[in-house]
């Protein structure tokens, strides 16, 4: 009995033994460490946490269980840090912890912190992760259940609660295939959960393409509006799809960053599998800056399961692939209807005299070009071209001879002695000149260059291109002898439209 | 833009006129021939002057185109009301002589009257263009008035012998 009570005794000092724990924190830049907690969070009990204070010098003490711990370091404004170099430390003995330095948090932190924040918070309150969860489950219940059911796309889950997302990432997990094979419902789409790539993604299906899978007995696929999205059959879906009766529609890496140029990928390695299938190569996806391969894998397994194998995405750029292939469920269809939209040509309104001549009224050459009389328009612009330089050349000596001019006449009239009020008035009489000379040929290259406009607008209309609506060549009569009445008839037809 | 740049260049070109060629100077022979004003002649210099009220100015008595001038008598009448006399300064036409004289008497009928002589032992003079004073006026009031030579100036030779003058200028002050 003693034994017992020395051992419980013994044992309750040693489960209770307390050591001291010591150390230095510091702040960043500051004098005063004081207020930094020093977290002590047991491992493996309960809601028992120590908690140490620094003073001023950054100095703290504890006494602390011999136990193992979280140590964190923090303070409010201070980016936490906890003990290097694993987060924890096992107490033995009195213990002196290495110093640490807290680091403050900048403005431009806090408000990165605080983004984050609202966007984790907001995040968590969509719970997509738990839907596509869901989603996933439910799938998988029902193809164990009631396989004819699968060929409906369980689409409504992915609409409505969702978030309108441009980057999209669609995600069969790999645990997932295995359910696939199994099932005959395809398995559109899952995100992973703890990707944050998550919340840039949206799965859209189409009204209409819910329809056609349910009366044809096929799966719409998954008629994914992405506006920019990667596609990808992982290696080992195309495997477990081969076996299943549904194509794997879409899967993308949890771990791949959105990518804005799309790519649908079947990973090689079944090559000669396609060449078995009669299916429609893959997928269809109509984005504008997308690369489709016709995945070499999914081809045969497409043959195998009698589906098309297809991801139908319909993106906003331009191409909508429509897949009808299942051969044997559709019949009629066994060839991928394709409806591609077409923007109509615009008619070009005809080129005229006067559209040849407007042009190059208002610019030379122009009509020329316009009339495809590329070397009469390189040449009216010439002949402008050098006009106009001349015409700026004597803009150029006029400004020169008026600047003089004015310099002189300054200077004569300011002049009192009768030799330089000859000089001057001699320099100011020949810049005068100099500006009537400088002016007048102005006046002649502006003459020759407005002549030169204007014959370039005469011979634009000259040579611009003739209406096709022209005038009859022939006049529409015709005479003809009548012989019942004896008569001769003339007729005359105009054309009304 | 290059359009625009070219229609603008042409709109200056359009705009630009050659000035009118004016030679006014009151010192200029062939200029005041012009107007009428023969030489030998006595002229201020400016003969045109835009100042505000209460400036000064400063207004010069020149001999134009003059030969052998010893001596000189110049009577100037100025609007009392309007100007107001500051001072009289020696000009530069007898600077090279030596020991020229310079008497002034003014009135307060607006009139001045200014006296030069030059007395050297070997009978010099000057000739040519030059100043006999420069006058200070400050401008009392806004208005134009005029600064005007009598007609009983006088220009002298080494011998006493009076030298006919055969134009008079006229200087207008615009004060604003």
């Amino acid at each position: 009995m003693k034994r017992l009570i020395f051992s419980l005794f013994i044992s309750t000092a040693v489960s209770f033994a307390t050591v001291t724990v010591d150390g230095y924190a510091y702040l960043g830049k500051q004098n005063d460490h004081s207020g930094i907690n020093i977290i002590f969070d047991p491992r493996d009990t309960g809601p028992v946490t120590n908690i140490a204070t620094t003073d001023a010098n950054g100095y703290f003490t504890v006494q602390v269980e011999t136990k193992n711990y979280f140590i964190t370091y923090a303070k409010d404004g201070y980016f936490s840090e906890p003990i290097k170099p694993y987060g924890a430390i096992d107490f033995d003995t009195d213990t002196t912890l290495s110093s640490v330095t807290l680091i403050k948090q900048t403005k431009l932190i806090e408000f990165v912190n605080f983004i984050e924040n609202i966007v984790v918070d907001n995040y968590r309150k969509l719970d997509i992760p738990q839907k596509l969860l869901e989603r996933i489950q439910l799938a998988d219940t029902t193809s164990q259940t009631t396989p004819t059911r699968h060929h409906q796309p369980d689409i409504s889950q992915t609409s409505g609660s969702e978030p309108a997302i441009r980057f999209s990432k669609n995600v069969v997990p790999s645990g997932t295939p295995e359910k696939a094979e199994a099932s005959d419902q395809p398995v559109i789409s899952q995100s992973s959960a703890s990707e944050p790539a998550i919340r840039f993604s949206k799965i859209a299906t189409p009204p209409e393409a819910s329809g056609e899978a349910e009366a044809s007995d096929q799966p719409p696929a998954s008629n994914l509006a992405t506006r920019f999205s990667k596609n990808t059959v992982m290696p080992e879906t195309t495997g477990e799809a081969g076996a299943s009766d549904q194509p794997v529609i879409s899967q993308s890496l949890a771990s791949e960053p959105a990518m804005r140029f799309s790519k649908n990928v079947v990973p090689s390695g079944t090559p000669e599998k396609a060449e078995a299938s009669d299916q429609p190569p893959a997928s269809h996806l109509a984005t504008r800056f997308s690369k489709n391969a016709a995945p070499s894998g999914t081809p045969e397994k497409a043959e195998a399961s009698d589906q098309p194998p297809a991801s139908h995405l319909a993106t906003r750029f331009s191409k909508s692939a429509a897949l009808s292939g299942t051969p044997g469920k559709t019949g009629a269809s066994d060839q991928p209807a394709i409806t591609t939209r077409h923007r109509s040509a615009r008619k070009l309104p005809a080129k005229t005299k006067m559209g040849a001549m407007v042009r190059s009224l208002l610019f030379p050459g122009l009509g020329q070009f316009y009339a495809n009389q590329r070397m009469w328009g390189y040449g009216w612009i010439a002949a402008e071209v050098v006009a106009g330089g001349l015409i700026v050349m004597n803009y150029s000596n006029y400004k020169t001879a008026n600047d003089d001019y004015n310099d002189y006449h300054t200077s004569y009239a300011n002049a009192t002695d009768p030799v330089l009020i000859a000089h001057y008035k001699t320099q100011s009489q020949n810049s005068h000149e100099n500006i009537e000379s400088a002016m007048d040929d102005m006046k002649t290259m502006a003459s020759i260059a407005g002549a030169v406009w204007i014959a370039n607008v005469v011979h634009a209309y000259m040579v611009g291109p003739k209406s096709e609506v022209t005038a009859y060549n022939e006049i529409p009569l015709q005479m003809a002898y009548d012989q019942n009445t004896d008569q001769f008839k003339l007729s005359i037809s105009i054309s009304l439209d | 833009m290059k359009h625009i740049t070219m229609f603008i260049l042409l709109l200056l070109m359009a705009c630009e006129e050659v000035p009118e060629e004016v030679y006014d100077n009151p010192l200029d022979i062939e200029a005041i021939t012009e107007e009428g004003i023969e030489t030998p002649a006595l002229m201020f210099f400016p003969d045109e002057i835009n100042i505000n009220t209460k400036e000064i100015f400063t207004v010069s008595v020149y001999a134009l185109d003059v030969q052998n001038v010893a001596g000189a008598y110049i009577n100037i009448n100025y609007d009392q009301d309007k100007l107001l006399l500051i001072a009289i300064n020696p000009g530069t036409f007898f600077s090279d002589l030596q020991d020229p004289l310079y008497f002034s008497e003014t009135q307060n009928s607006g009139k001045i009257e200014l006296y030069t002589v030059f007395f050297g032992a070997d009978s010099s003079s000057v000739s040519g263009t030059g100043s006999f004073f420069s006058i200070m006026f400050a401008a009392s009031v806004s208005g134009t008035s005029s600064l005007t030579y009598g007609t009983d100036c006088e220009l002298v030779d080494p011998d006493d012998i009076q030298i006919e003058i055969k134009g008079f200028g006229e200087g207008v002050v615009n004060a604003h």
